[in-house]
């Protein structure tokens, strides 16, 4: 015979009143995640933007702390609102710390972009903005090749060992590692989050900072000299950024996962 | 006879649970509030108050999710059907962390932000905007950024964007927890006031019980989410069996009554006075009282004091002087009690003795030394500092790491570490709670995180600031019961607190703080009974001492036990 385990009782049963739909109804909401959620994260961003976080001298200026904050937003808010929210810290940070701005509508936008990279780091891979994405981000190697190598004669090789990191987040992005991280983030255990973290932000920081030297390159160019830089500069601050938003991240994750506020629909974690 | 009103809140067999609660915080409540009632909302910590505080203007549900049950009916809203933004301009909320709402950069701009969102016109919201600070008392603050306040003046200023909306119903979570005794009053005067002008109807959820007492017409008793009691706030206050049920406290009056009456110096078929007003009057069906002064405790005699200010003067960037001339001895081993009105200087005296304020001029000394050779971690190992908002000071993933974090700079080994750690969550109750998040305890089990990680250190000395604030009176007590603890164990305690009633059977010694100068240094007897200094600050007597020294000239009786005490020696006496 088999032995039956008692049933748990179940602590809503004998409740008087019927079990109501929940709605929220306030249309404040960008993707479905609260504008308030938007203000609260574009607010730490700016905030961040203040603290330089440079460890070797690089592209002139300091990076600000808040970029390995921008992805964070992705995973909190869902693509949109995350990208809206990174954007808009970025835009305040750029006006009120210049020191850490760089160009400021590469600021601007990175961050955005960071986000939306973020977003697609998801179990279900996000095929739309994942291709959107992709797209843009081989179109960017396509250019730069042509201009740096092609047009300017930089050595190939130096090219990509300076951008290295950038190919190796392009190739995670493209793989189904994204997928992989984005059910890290999901994940009980807080050290699979912070490791999910750690690689999430690697990518999305590192194609924000491809996105970003593609472009200023076609504004500025420089000389094959500087790539030499690149080669040690371009890994230890992606290191940096990636510590930043584990670190930050997990205590965020930890810390929404035990409070009972409403978590916005596209979020992940 | 004339058609009953609707009630403005209707409740149907309410059930609420969070997305992460594994049963209801709520559970089958059903009652109504008509317009114009003063509805008192009682019961312990984690009782469901907040919950449904929150439930009255829609935020519970529709922001934090999670399972509802049944119907609520706000001003003819359902709340879960109606934006709560549209819920919004039926209910004003003061939430018990007063911090949490205030969103601008000036008190005045606070108090307008939801007139200019309702539209109303520039010359309407100068008017509200101006009697509301009025009425709370902060007209001279208008220009200042709200996080320079006072926890005091920020519990005012979210009670005043409240009543600038003039809503129908204004729902207060503990609107008076950070406020000295005189406010507490003003506010309670305030809302019977509204009350009466505007037919406003309250729902008030707060442990001030003598306020309330005086203030309520009618009680809610919640325990374990259930409705536990709903009667007449008298009724309530006078049952004999709820309160020591759920370890609620009396009114200091109805204390003393009812040990009056247990001693048969009342009658028993007589109810016990609820107010102070009621008790004086009752008065009158006593025995004469006797003089009642005991001797004040000898100063302790540990040698030289640990804590000293000399002439410290403190002026603020603004101009603002917070302190002026103080001179203080605290001798080791001493328990004092500090007191003063909102703005009193309090918070400035207690971030000199931790160096987080430097002094204008003077000195601060601890064992004689001047404190600005020593940095803050150094001192953070002699002096244990538990803030009044203890949200500032967690910041780890688990309880058990943040009572841990303090320990890792310090050169204790593993073991040590380890066992230090085990004592304070067991100190505090926490061990059952260790694998939690800070931030998912409510905010009296946060504050007792937070007094975990500062005992983990065993500092000399501990200065607690407003730590029985949130907290029921089992809270409270647990609280004051550990800083006897310590302080029999040698240490030097400091308190800061507008709880007077809590604090006679604990502190020995009372300073009294009152525009930046120290009014008053003298054992807790006393200090309780210089009413005429007393009544310069904001600082009130407790309803014990009014009551004593109504009795009797010379009964200096400082708590209801004491003032049963002057009688019943009479009575036993051949």
């Amino acid at each position: 015979m088999v032995e039956k385990t008692p049933p748990k009782s179940d602590p809503f049963a004998g409740l008087k009143g019927r079990e109501r739909t929940i709605i929220f109804h306030d249309a404040a909401a960008i993707g479905g995640a609260p504008v308030a959620y938007v203000i609260v994260l574009a607010t730490v961003i700016a905030v961040l933007s203040f603290i330089p976080f440079s460890i070797v001298l690089a592209g002139g200026s300091s990076f600000p702390m808040a970029q390995g904050v921008y992805s964070l937003n992705g995973w909190i808010l869902g693509p949109w609102a995350g990208f809206v929210a990174s954007s808009i810290g970025a835009t305040v940070g750029v006006f009120l710390a210049p020191h850490t701005a760089g160009i400021p509508w590469l600021s601007m936008s990175g961050a955005g972009l960071a986000a939306l990279v973020a977003a697609t780091l998801h179990p279900t891979g996000r095929q739309r903005i994942w291709v959107g994405i992709s797209a843009l981000i081989l179109t960017g190697w396509v250019l730069f090749y042509y201009q740096a190598v092609l047009l300017n004669g930089v050595d190939a090789g130096v090219f990509f060992l300076s951008y290295a990191t950038h190919l190796i987040s392009t190739v995670l992005l493209l793989s189904p590692a994204r997928r992989w991280i984005g059910r890290a983030l999901r994940s009980k255990s807080l050290k699979r989050v912070a490791v999910g973290l750690f690689l999430g932000t690697w990518i999305s920081a590192s194609l924000m900072m491809f996105y970003m030297s593609w472009l200023s390159y076609a504004l500025l160019t420089w000389p094959e000299e500087v790539f030499y830089i690149f080669f040690v500069v371009v890994p230890l601050e992606n290191t940096a950024r990636s510590v930043i938003g584990a670190v930050i991240g997990t205590g965020v994750i930890a810390g929404l996962r035990s409070m009972s506020l409403v978590k916005p629909p596209h979020a992940n974690f | 006879m004339p058609p009953t009103p609707a009630p403005l809140v209707s409740l149907r067999d309410v059930s609420y649970a969070y997305p992460s609660s594994t049963a209801p915080v709520l559970r089958d409540l059903s009652f109504d509030i008509a317009p114009g009632e003063i509805v008192a909302l009682l019961g312990p910590s984690g009782a469901g108050k907040t919950t449904l505080c929150l439930a009255l203007m829609g935020i519970v549900p529709q922001f934090y999710r999670g399972r509802f049950f049944g119907e609520l009916v706000v001003d003819g809203q359902d709340v879960l059907t109606e934006p709560i933004h549209a819920l919004s301009r039926s209910v004003g909320l003061v939430l018990q962390d007063p911090a949490a709402q205030l969103v601008t950069a000036s008190v005045e701009n606070e108090v307008a932000f939801a007139l200019e969102n309702a539209a109303l016109t520039a010359s309407e919201i100068r008017e509200r905007v101006a009697a509301a600070l009025t009425a709370v008392g902060l007209e001279a603050l208008a220009k200042k950024h709200p996080h320079e306040l006072s926890g005091g003046q920020q519990q005012r200023l979210a009670l005043a964007a409240a009543l600038a909306q003039q809503p129908p119903l204004i729902v207060l979570d503990e609107p008076t927890s950070q406020l000295d005794p005189a406010s507490t009053e003003e506010v309670f005067a305030l809302i019977r006031r509204l009350n009466a002008s505007h037919g406003t109807t309250f729902l008030v959820a707060s442990h001030a019980m003598e306020e309330v007492a005086a203030t309520a017409t009618r009680a809610l008793v919640l325990d374990a989410g259930r409705l536990a009691a709903d009667a007449p706030v008298a009724e309530v206050i006078r049952d004999p069996a709820l309160f020591p049920r759920l370890h609620l406290r009396r009114p200091e009056v109805t204390q003393a009554y009812a040990e009056l009456a247990a001693h048969g110096l009342w009658p028993a078929d007589q109810s016990w006075p609820c107010t102070l007003a009621e008790g004086m009057a009752g008065l009158t069906q006593l025995p004469p009282a006797q003089p009642f002064q005991p001797a004040p405790p000898a100063a302790p005699d540990r040698g030289s004091p640990i804590l000293a200010l000399r002439d410290v003067t403190h002026t603020y960037p603004d101009g603002t002087t917070a302190l002026r001339k103080i001179n203080l001895e605290i001798p080791r081993g001493e328990y004092c009690l500090l007191i003063g009105e909102n703005g009193a200087g309090k918070s400035t005296l207690l971030q000199h003795f931790l160096n987080l304020l430097r002094p204008t001029a003077g000195d601060v000394l601890i064992d004689g030394v001047s404190l600005s050779d020593f940095k803050v971690a150094e001192l953070a190992r002699r002096i244990g500092y538990v803030p009044q908002n203890p949200d500032q000071q967690l910041f780890n993933a688990t309880v058990e790491d943040e009572v841990a974090f303090s320990l890792q700079n310090t050169d204790l080994t593993p073991d040590e570490k380890s066992a230090r750690l085990e004592q304070a969550l067991a100190a505090m109750n926490l061990e059952h709670l260790r694998a939690a998040h800070p931030f998912s305890l409510s905010k009296g089990d946060r504050a007792r995180v937070v007094i975990a990680a500062v005992l983990s250190l065993d500092p000399e000395v501990l200065i607690f600031d407003e730590p029985t604030t949130g907290q029921d009176a089992a809270g409270a007590r647990a609280i004051l019961d550990l800083t006897r603890d310590l302080h029999a164990k040698g240490r030097t305690i400091v308190i800061v607190t507008h709880h007077l009633y809590l604090m006679p059977e604990y502190a020995r010694r009372v300073m009294v703080m009152g525009e930046g100068q120290l009014l008053l240094d003298a054992p807790v007897r006393e200090a309780f009974h210089a009413t005429e200094l007393l009544a310069r600050t904001a600082v009130r007597p407790t309803q014990a001492v009014a009551l004593a020294r109504a009795s009797h000239p010379q009964n200096r009786a400082i708590s209801p036990a004491e003032f049963v005490a002057s009688f019943a020696r009479e009575e036993a006496s051949p």
